[in-house]
């Protein structure tokens, strides 16, 4: 599983959280569109983003990652540096 | 980490302990749990607790408990509790998790901290103290939940923590430390509360760890997710341990568990235990047996081996545990489900009092498809591990410890003693008198609840109902007017403890009573003396004007053994299938107590 691809790993995590299967996740999966991502699943889905790429979302971006697709850039863009 | 019950097991056998993986498998299991009974919890704090939803439900199912959980806003612990239409009480909670933090009930003081003087801290104790007693009180008054107060972990203010009173016992910590020692003496006054220990909680987990910055700015969650994680352990720990019974007997294998090699092959001079690896190793899980032991679990051994030699390994001069400390051994070739019958049978326990400790994944699982109610225990490779996967398997947790707990070791011993006296003497009549059986028998009052509780939980067999009562239903069953009676029996081989209770309540004001429940501790069954206890309890209610008793007795897969105990008593059947009886008390002399039992009561 470590050799999936960002993409793989964090449908799998945000299916995981929302409670969704992974076929429906998607980068146009927000919190418009999701009713299950309120303002506590956020968090929920932050950590766990945080916790399956070792990665950390500056205090500032938490708020932002208002999208599958956003997320998705987030951790390339860590992955990358 | 405890085994989760088997059907819900195979739902943990793919976890891997991700926050992630805590979302779904909550979800799961919601469905896997849903013929469980339902505890539920409700949770007051001065933060934002909410996210500890699928972690608590994760964790609890883990130890057996289906959590059904209902989160207070932040901040509103005397709202919910001071009102009894509050949503709190409308959820009608068992339990009642309160977590209150320093950094929230005494914010403007510890931004001072440094600066007050020793009077200022101990009227900011003191209030402290006022709030949680007024918070206690309340909820006592509203609900008869359980309430199970956080004690409180030093804050990690920047600036607060540093320089001033490090090293003068005048610190942030100092101060957490007698507040928690007085907010426990505070706590213990109220009938069915409880101090679960959040400072000792963060402190195992690493108070660094413990928090997460981001999350407490942007949300008032106090906790990273190793925290939230932290926190669901050890509170869904403690509620079991405050609602199902620990296991009596620690159950041991000799070889590869007690000391490194077989003594078979090596010899006792050959075996490994002693100052230096992996001796050492097993030598500490001789210890944590020790120290179990010496709070009231009893042990046990179940080995193959020839007796003799693992007899000769018990005496090596670097062992810790002598034959004298297992009050049974089951020493020979035959299959270890058969030593743990015997055990149990020995020592008058039921099989599901067991825990088992054995370095053989054969022999667990052997255990495991033969019996199920075994506490089987999972042992790591390595001996370095055995003494924590002991400690974390929770087999022992007792929320406290009673004086007969510390004795029960010792009191099982005993046992053994009169039952080698049972084959000296001649008639059962003989045996019982020369036993010299003193039965006292008291009013049930705040010193004597908590272990008639525990008695009403834990015991099976001798238990005419089986309906188990909290403390905070006992006190108010009392206050209602029952009549509440323990008993305590010694002999010449010691005290017993406190090992039997009867309660009776009035069914309406023209005389008539019923037994609601009569237990009795089995290691003191077969001498009568729940003659002596109803005989008490009859001139007891009597003298409230009791004429007629109503007795029940209600059928479960254990209770077999009183089935006749009413009849017995010369109590007329009730109705036509044996659970309904009664007898009138006129004349009262009519109960024959036997002469062997040297009756008192203690006012």
């Amino acid at each position: 599983m470590p050799n999936d691809t960002i993409e793989i790993r964090l449908r799998r995590v945000f299916s995981q959280v929302l409670g969704l299967p992974e076929e429906t996740v998607d980068d146009a999966t927000a919190p418009d569109n999701t009713a299950q991502w309120d303002s506590l699943t956020h968090l929920r889905l932050v950590m766990a983003v945080e916790e399956e790429f070792g990665v950390t979302i500056p205090a500032e971006q938490i708020m932002d990652m208002i999208s599958f697709k956003i997320a998705r850039l987030m951790v390339e863009e860590q992955a990358a540096s | 980490m405890p085994v989760p019950p088997a059907d819900v097991a195979k739902l943990f056998a793919t976890f891997d302990g991700s926050s992630a993986a805590y979302q779904s498998l909550s979800r799961t299991l919601d469905a896997a749990t849903a013929e469980w009974p339902e505890l539920r919890v409700a949770v007051l704090s001065t933060c934002t607790a909410e996210v500890l939803q699928p972690f608590l439900i994760v964790e609890g199912a883990r130890r057996g408990l289906r959590l059904k959980l209902w989160f207070g806003p932040f901040g509103q612990i005397e709202q919910q509790v001071l009102d009894p239409q509050s949503p709190l009480f409308a959820f009608k909670p068992d339990i009642i998790w309160v977590f209150a933090r320093l950094e929230d009930w005494a914010e403007r003081e510890l931004l001072q901290f440094a600066a007050l003087e020793d009077a200022a801290r101990a009227e900011l104790r003191d209030s402290i103290i006022k709030r949680i007693t007024a918070v206690s009180e309340a909820a006592r008054r509203n609900t008869s939940a359980s309430l199970l107060w956080c004690n409180f972990a030093p804050p990690r203010l920047p600036g607060v923590m540093s320089a001033p009173g490090l090293c003068d016992g005048r610190s942030l910590t100092a101060f957490c430390n007698a507040l928690n020692e007085e907010m426990s003496r505070a706590i213990a006054l109220v009938a069915g509360a409880w101090t679960f220990d959040l400072a000792r909680t963060i402190s195992q987990c690493g108070a660094s760890r413990w928090t997460e910055s981001r999350m407490a700015l942007l949300a008032r969650i106090p906790f990273s997710t190793d925290g939230a994680i932290a926190l669901s352990r050890a509170l869904t720990r403690v509620l079991r341990a405050i609602l199902m019974p620990p296991r009596k007997c620690l159950v041991l294998d000799l070889d590869n568990t007690l000391w490194g090699g077989v003594v078979g092959e090596v010899g006792a001079a050959g075996i490994k235990l002693g100052d230096s690896f992996p001796g050492n190793a097993y030598v500490a899980l001789q210890k944590a047996a020790l120290a179990l032991r010496n709070r009231g679990v009893v042990l046990a051994v179940a080995s193959k081996n020839n007796e003799a030699e693992a007899l000769e390994a018990l005496a090596h001069p670097d062992g810790i545990l002598r034959p004298g400390d297992f009050a049974a051994m089951e020493i020979h070739w035959e299959d270890k489900a058969t030593s743990l019958r015997r055990i149990a049978s020995k020592l008058n326990i039921g099989t599901d009092a067991l825990a088992f400790f054995d370095d053989s994944a054969t022999e667990r699982e052997w255990v495991r498809a033969q019996m199920p109610e075994v506490g089987v225990i999972e042992v790591p490779a390595s001996p370095a591990d055995y003494g924590a996967a002991l400690e974390d398997s929770e087999m022992f947790d007792a929320p406290l410890i009673t004086v007969d707990d510390l004795r029960r070791a010792e009191m099982y011993q005993q046992q053994e003693q009169r039952r080698a006296l049972q084959q000296t003497s001649g008639s059962v009549d003989d045996f019982l008198m020369s036993l010299d059986l003193k039965v006292q028998v008291g009013p049930v009052n705040a010193e004597t609840m908590e272990r008639v509780a525990q008695l009403i939980a834990k015991t099976n067999q001798f238990n005419l109902t089986t309906r188990r009562y909290t403390h905070a239903e006992l006190s108010s069953m009392i206050d209602a007017g029952a009549v509440a009676l323990w008993m305590r029996v010694t002999d010449r081989f010691g005290d017993n403890g406190l090992t039997g209770a009867i309660i009776a309540l009035p069914e309406d004001d023209t005389g008539l009573w019923r037994v609601d429940t009569l237990v009795l501790s089995c290691r003191i069954i077969g001498r009568n003396i729940e003659t002596g206890l109803l005989g008490v309890l009859c001139s007891e209610i009597a003298k409230r004007g009791a004429h007629t008793l109503k007795g029940e007795y209600l059928p479960t897969a254990k209770n077999e053994l009183v089935k006749d105990f009413y009849p017995r008593h010369k109590f007329a059947a009730d109705d036509s299938d044996g659970r309904l009886w009664r007898r009138s008390l006129l004349p009262l002399d009519s109960f024959t107590i036997p002469s062997y039992l040297h009756l008192t009561y203690a006012e």
